[in-house]
């Protein structure tokens, strides 16, 4: 029995749990106190969430012939806006802070790269560097070691957007997909820590 | 360094004053609250009565002004917002 299929289906399916989780975390707390913050952290995982169902739709069609091989891409496409979209809200959050507290880091300047989907895993790439600096500094401000997890996360999934880059660019690292999603869903997976421990302290049966 | 409050955090600073400094139960006049939770007195109205509306606090007519105490759903509100906001900050983010 051949169990890469089931592999990627269970990866797949665990960055979609993981990420709506803390999507679903944040969504509650801004309907309970109504903060900005946490309705766009909210819509920035739900939307990264998202983006993993795409992807498996795109990797079941990838093997069918046609149309249907046509679909991977456009469906390959649609989870690349998602997570873009999700890391904008995500960086979003952030900016807002920075706007309150500080200058702004920089906004770096994208290298325009040929094709929609590139250029969509560049931004990415760069928006997850950008909330990485924010986190840092976040860290260094508060000096709570649990940041320091989330920096962590967030340096997984920018090493998962650097080993999907390869595979798009280098046809022969296209056997190594996988390995783009484990790290992909390692990120999520140390991201989420937070929220199980929030969880499990009661948070989200908090409020009036 | 100075950090600029959100309106969510200006809110909560409101709730906590009240319910820190009303110890007799008994209500607290907004000069105090204007002093502790250092907001200006336009804002200070507004905010009190959206507070009162929602139905986070109380209003005690008095016969000069009005005096503020905060409801159980005011004390639920501050609860959820300090987990909420221990949340924000385990992601490096603020309410």
């Amino acid at each position: 029995m051949d169990f890469v299929p089931l592999l990627w289906g269970l990866l797949f399916f665990l960055g979609a749990y993981v990420g709506s989780s803390i999507g679903y975390v944040s969504l509650r707390g801004y309907k309970t106190v109504g903060s900005p913050s946490l309705l766009k952290m909210g819509f920035a995982f739900i939307l990264i969430g998202l983006s993993f169902v795409m992807k498996y739709f795109s990797r079941i069609f990838s093997t069918g012939p046609g149309t249907l091989g046509y679909m991977s891409s456009e469906f390959y496409l649609t989870a690349s806006i998602l997570q873009v979209s999700g890391l904008f809200f995500l960086a979003l959050s952030h900016f807002s802070k920075a706007m309150y507290e500080r200058k702004k880091l920089p906004l770096m300047t994208l290298i325009p790269l040929a094709g929609l989907t590139f250029t969509l895993n560049s931004i990415s790439f760069y928006l997850i560097i950008y909330i990485m600096a924010e986190t840092i500094y976040s860290y260094l401000r508060m000096k709570r070691r649990g940041i320091l997890l989330v920096i962590l996360g967030l340096f997984l999934l920018a090493l998962g957007q650097v080993l999907e880059w390869l595979t798009l660019f280098y046809p022969q690292f296209a056997p190594y997909a996988i390995s783009s999603l484990v790290v992909d869903v390692l990120g999520l997976g140390v991201l989420v820590l937070p929220t199980i421990r929030f969880v499990n302290n009661g948070g989200v049966n908090v409020g009036p | 360094m100075s950090v600029h409050r959100s309106q969510i955090r200006i809110i909560a600073d409101v709730l906590s004053v009240i319910r820190d400094y009303d110890l007799s139960n008994d209500g607290i006049g907004v000069s105090i609250i204007l002093r502790k939770a250092n907001v200006s007195y336009s804002r200070l109205t507004k905010i009190l009565s959206d507070l009162v509306r929602l139905g986070l606090l109380e209003e005690l007519e008095q016969k000069r002004g009005s005096k503020y105490r905060i409801s159980k759903k005011g004390e639920e509100f501050l609860k959820a917002y300090s987990k909420f906001e221990e949340f924000a900050s385990s992601y490096g983010l603020r309410l």
